[in-house]
């Protein structure tokens, strides 16, 4: 890679996340601006002000970027599940390059579908809450339009990071929508509360300590080469890693698209009937309250989600087959394991393992703001822990992407020959 | 550092090594929340200037 290429990639990446910046002031046309601004500064909902901080304060200000990348992040959740339940696409995620790029178009493809889904339910909701200047179907098909063409232009814009930029492009944009309302969220814990400066430094340092731990920390299985077995075995010895972190942030931004959905259906006046219990249970706000009902039922209900779709994606990021089927192909093997079932038995129970630890750790993360936000009443730090979580994740993984096109750069203008 | 002998080894960074991350990522994060907060305020006034 020459010089130029590596600037030139830092300038599109850095152009393209200004741009979104800019476009996000571009107001939603025919809504009721101040009304609506004034409801959702009433509306404290912890599942509508999580919506809200991963579109990076759009819905609140109803911009054309309100839905923020969030369909496209359910989308692809969608897909990878259906990865693990359908044979066909199972074995394309697994064909490399060519399966992958088929993968990523059914991203898209499903992406701008939940772009359409749920920019219609938001205008038909304005549309019945009052909030359109002309209550017509016009009018609501253009907000609709609207909504779901800044969805697209951010999935897009992420699209052209990850093929002519530096990092995955839908992190870095969610990155800069968490970032832009944090100034704001920790002015308001400050003003909430005398102490709440003082608690919210405590929990971000811990939380902040806990997340680097997870992303440098990891298991290493030895393995032996059929060269090394000839050679002294201290001589010649490689590791499959597993890092703690295995499923990273996808765990929590599944389970957070769940609640993200309750938080939207109930600013819509949608929560009717069963959708009004599934959306109570999954609205934090009544967590660690000993007198809700929903208290255990919704801390239960999160954990099960946590768990069931970290093993769902271990699974797709460390396959125990796959891996037990390519060491065998290259005559590698594990020491004092054999070739074949009990290999796959044995990477299993090492990755069984290493979620459960990881799994525990985003249980903590997640959880212990809630706990103390709800005790000490200060809402805004019940989103701390997820956004912390996402935020530095994009970070180090930004850190890494940057470090290795530096080096690559250094690498290629290095003078062999001097 | 490594710990566990045997098959499987876990590793965790050295202490000196996880300060460094711990302090450059804490940077990292204030820079780029700084900026984008004064990217943010610059736009609005843009805005407001313009319209």
């Amino acid at each position: 890679m020459k010089k130029n290429d590596f600037w030139k990639k830092i300038g599109i990446t850095i152009g393209a996340l200004l741009f979104v910046k800019v476009i996000a002031h571009v107001p939603v046309p025919g809504v009721k601006a101040d009304l609506y601004q004034m409801a959702v500064t009433q509306y404290t909902n912890p599942s509508f002000s999580l919506m809200n901080q991963l579109s990076g304060g759009a819905l609140s200000n109803m911009t054309i970027l309100g839905l923020g990348i969030s369909p496209y992040i359910s989308a692809s959740i969608i897909v990878q599940l259906l990865c693990a339940a359908s044979e066909y696409l199972g074995n394309l995620s697994r064909e490399g390059y060519y399966g992958q790029k088929k993968i990523e178009k059914l991203n898209i493809l499903f992406g701008i579908a939940s772009s359409v889904m749920i920019a219609l339910i938001a205008s038909f909701g304005l549309l019945r809450l009052g909030y359109l200047q002309k209550p017509s179907v016009f009018s609501t098909l253009l907000v609709a339009a609207s909504l779901c063409l800044g969805a697209v232009f951010l999935i897009g814009i992420g699209k052209l990071i990850d093929k002519k930029g530096i990092g995955n492009g839908i992190s870095l944009i969610l990155f800069i929508n968490i970032a832009s309302t944090l100034p704001q969220d920790v002015r308001s814990v400050m003003e909430a509360k005398e102490n709440g400066a003082v608690l919210l430094i405590i929990i971000t340092t811990i939380i902040l300590g806990i997340v680097l731990f997870m992303e440098l920390s990891k298991k290493e299985i030895r393995i032996l080469g059929s060269r090394s077995l000839q050679v002294s075995q201290d001589k010649e010895l490689s590791h499959i890693p597993i890092k703690v972190a295995i499923c990273g942030v996808m765990p929590i931004l599944f389970v957070s698209t769940f609640q993200q959905i309750g938080g939207f259906l109930k600013m819509l006046h949608l929560d009717q009937g069963v959708l009004n219990f599934i959306c109570k249970l999954f609205s934090s706000e009544s967590w660690f309250m000993s007198k809700s009902p929903y208290s255990t039922g919704g801390i239960v209900l999160y954990l099960a989600m946590l768990t069931g779709f970290a093993f769902l994606y271990a699974n797709l990021i460390f396959n125990p087959v796959n891996v037990a089927s390519i060491l065998k192909g290259r005559g590698n093997l594990i020491p004092n394991v054999r070739p074949g079932n009990d290999t796959v038995r044995f990477l299993r129970k090492e990755r069984r393992s290493m979620v459960f630890f990881d799994v525990l750790l985003l249980a903590i993360i997640s959880l212990t703001p809630i706990f103390l936000a709800n005790v000490y009443s200060l809402p805004m730090l019940r989103l701390s822990g997820t956004t912390i979580i996402i935020a530095v994740s994009v970070v180090i993984e930004t850190k890494r992407c940057v470090w290795a096109e530096f080096l690559g750069m250094r690498y290629d203008t290095k003078k062999w020959f001097d | 550092m490594k710990k566990k002998p045997g098959n499987v080894t876990f590793y965790v960074p050295h202490p000196l090594h996880y300060m460094l991350c711990y302090v450059t990522t804490v940077l990292s994060l204030a820079t780029a929340i700084g900026v984008l907060y004064g990217i943010d305020l610059a736009i609005e006034k843009l805005v407001k200037m313009l319209f």
